[in-house]
């Protein structure tokens, strides 16, 4: 049976247990893609629910819909054979988006992208990882993007006054640092390692309201590990796991891009320096496919536009908060940084 | 000889006026063309006469002509290894209407492919399997 078949029919097999179980809708929204969510209770299924940073009063009629799930009786066709499941699994194309991946004991997502319904599979649902909690059903929203103008990716934005710095770099570059140094500051944060973004005209918009703080950072940012859920411990890496949400509201989850700025390695001095549109894309389509898979091309062409249309900069990493946020609120303000590449 | 941009779907380019940036992901390697690098990619991925591409976009640059030449060579047989570009067969359409950009000031260099592959290591460390339209267990051997 064809692939998408399979996710047709498993679909519809969730649909009938979602109505028989009466399983609970919420309405959230990515940028503007509105969806309708419904959770079984299985394991920590329901904490994905937690970090989803708009919450909607009701879904729109046109709003995708999504299951998430910890079991799918007569569905292991669906899985990938057994020897191809240690790894990763990934098909997209116009009709279907479907991914599975060996973490958290076995996690599928599947989309019909003609339908715009689709379900997310914990296999093991007591095993769900942080990661996931974090940032939940980022995959699903991937997959969800293709025919809209938005796209997830992988990095940190904050805002102020409506307009937004879009930070981008790989794991480990500084985001979350610089995002709550920002959010400390007064800026409204939008998220540290994902968010939503499109061009024409440029936005970002929030995705999660999590932050996730390495142990070496705790005493960094008090605030925030007053607003932590708690301690996770994926694999051994000590994570603060913050909800930013209980530290003041977001008054407005999208802003417009005023600039992007990639965090450079330490031994540079704190400033701004130009950098090419080329780089800058490269350095965003990095990152993203660090945890974001599938699609390129349309997420290429997206970003492209975007950094084509706003200034770039490589940022010295800036240790001292104070000249962080000057540093940031001048690119807010339209300063152009005199230190050159 | 003629070429096209690749036709695979994991091939795109874009130009940033100044500079094209071309990436294939499959491999995760990106290129940077710039100068008479991008006055070729150009000419060629219009379907423009390879020659021609090359003497015009030669005719602007500072080196000699048989270096410029040779130049040339090895950047379209990169681009083609690379998978950027397909041949296609001259055929019988006329060649399309097509000048290069001379350079804002001064001269063009011999034209260069830089390449980024800080992905590949990435993508070797957690591969993506497509697979066949028609589902399990069959991986795409042409992906292979």
């Amino acid at each position: 049976m064809d692939l998408r078949d399979l996710v047709r029919d498993a679909l519809a097999a969730v649909e009938d247990a979602a109505g028989r179980e009466r399983r609970p809708l919420s309405a959230v929204a990515f940028g503007d893609l509105a969806v309708t969510l419904r959770v079984d209770g299985r394991g920590r299924i329901p904490a994905l629910l937690d970090m989803i940073r708009v919450r909607l009063d009701a879904p729109p009629p046109d709003a995708a819909v999504i299951d998430v799930i910890g079991a799918l009786d007569g569905f292991g066709a669906l899985l990938p054979p057994p020897d191809r499941r240690a790894g990763t699994v990934l098909r997209a194309n116009p009709d279907v988006y479907y991914l599975w991946r060996d973490e958290a004991g076995g996690y599928l997502t599947g989309i019909d992208r003609r339908t715009r319904r689709g379900l997310v599979w914990f296999t093991c649902p007591d095993r769900i990882a942080s990661w996931h909690v974090a940032r939940p059903l980022l995959h699903a929203v991937h997959g969800l993007a293709l025919g809209g103008p938005w796209t997830p990716i992988h990095a940190a934005a904050v805002a102020r006054g409506g307009r937004a710095v879009l930070i981008c770099g790989m794991s480990g570059a500084g985001k979350t640092s610089m995002a709550l140094a920002c959010a400390a500051a007064g800026w409204d944060y939008l998220g540290d390692d994902a968010v939503m973004v499109r061009a024409d005209p440029p936005r970002v918009a929030a995705l999660y309201a999590s932050a996730r703080l390495r142990r070496d950072t705790f005493h960094l940012f008090p605030a925030a590990m007053e607003a932590s859920r708690g301690i996770s411990d994926d694999a051994g890496e000590l994570k603060a796991e913050v909800d930013m949400s209980r530290l003041r509201p977001l008054a407005e989850p999208q802003a417009e891009i005023a600039a992007v700025v990639v965090p450079q390695p330490d031994g540079l001095p704190c400033g701004l320096a130009p950098l090419r549109p080329s780089d800058t894309l490269r350095r965003l389509m990095d990152a993203t496919r660090q945890s974001i898979l599938g699609d390129e091309p349309a997420v290429f062409a997206k970003l492209a536009s975007l950094v084509a249309g706003v200034p770039c900069y490589a940022l010295g990493r800036c240790r001292d908060p104070a000249r962080l946020d000057a540093t940031l609120a001048g690119l807010i303000e339209g300063e152009v940084p005199c230190r050159s590449a | 000889m003629r070429y096209r941009l690749s036709p695979s779907p994991n091939v795109s380019a874009r130009s940033f006026g100044d500079e094209i940036v071309a990436a294939n992901f499959v491999t995760g390697v990106y290129y940077s063309l710039l100068g008479s690098a991008m006055q070729m990619w150009d000419g060629l991925v219009a379907g423009v006469p390879c020659d021609r591409v090359v003497a015009q976009v030669g005719a602007l640059s500072d080196a000699a002509p048989e270096a410029f030449a040779q130049a040339a060579r090895s950047f379209v047989d990169a681009l083609v290894a690379e998978k950027l570009i397909v041949p296609i067969e001259d055929g019988t359409a006329p060649a399309p209407a097509w000048s290069p950009v001379p350079p804002a000031e001064g001269r063009y260099a011999v034209p260069l492919l830089e390449r980024f592959d800080d992905m590949e290591d990435l993508l070797l460390l957690d591969p993506v399997h497509d697979v066949e339209e028609m589902g399990w267990p069959h991986a795409d051997p042409s992906r292979a």
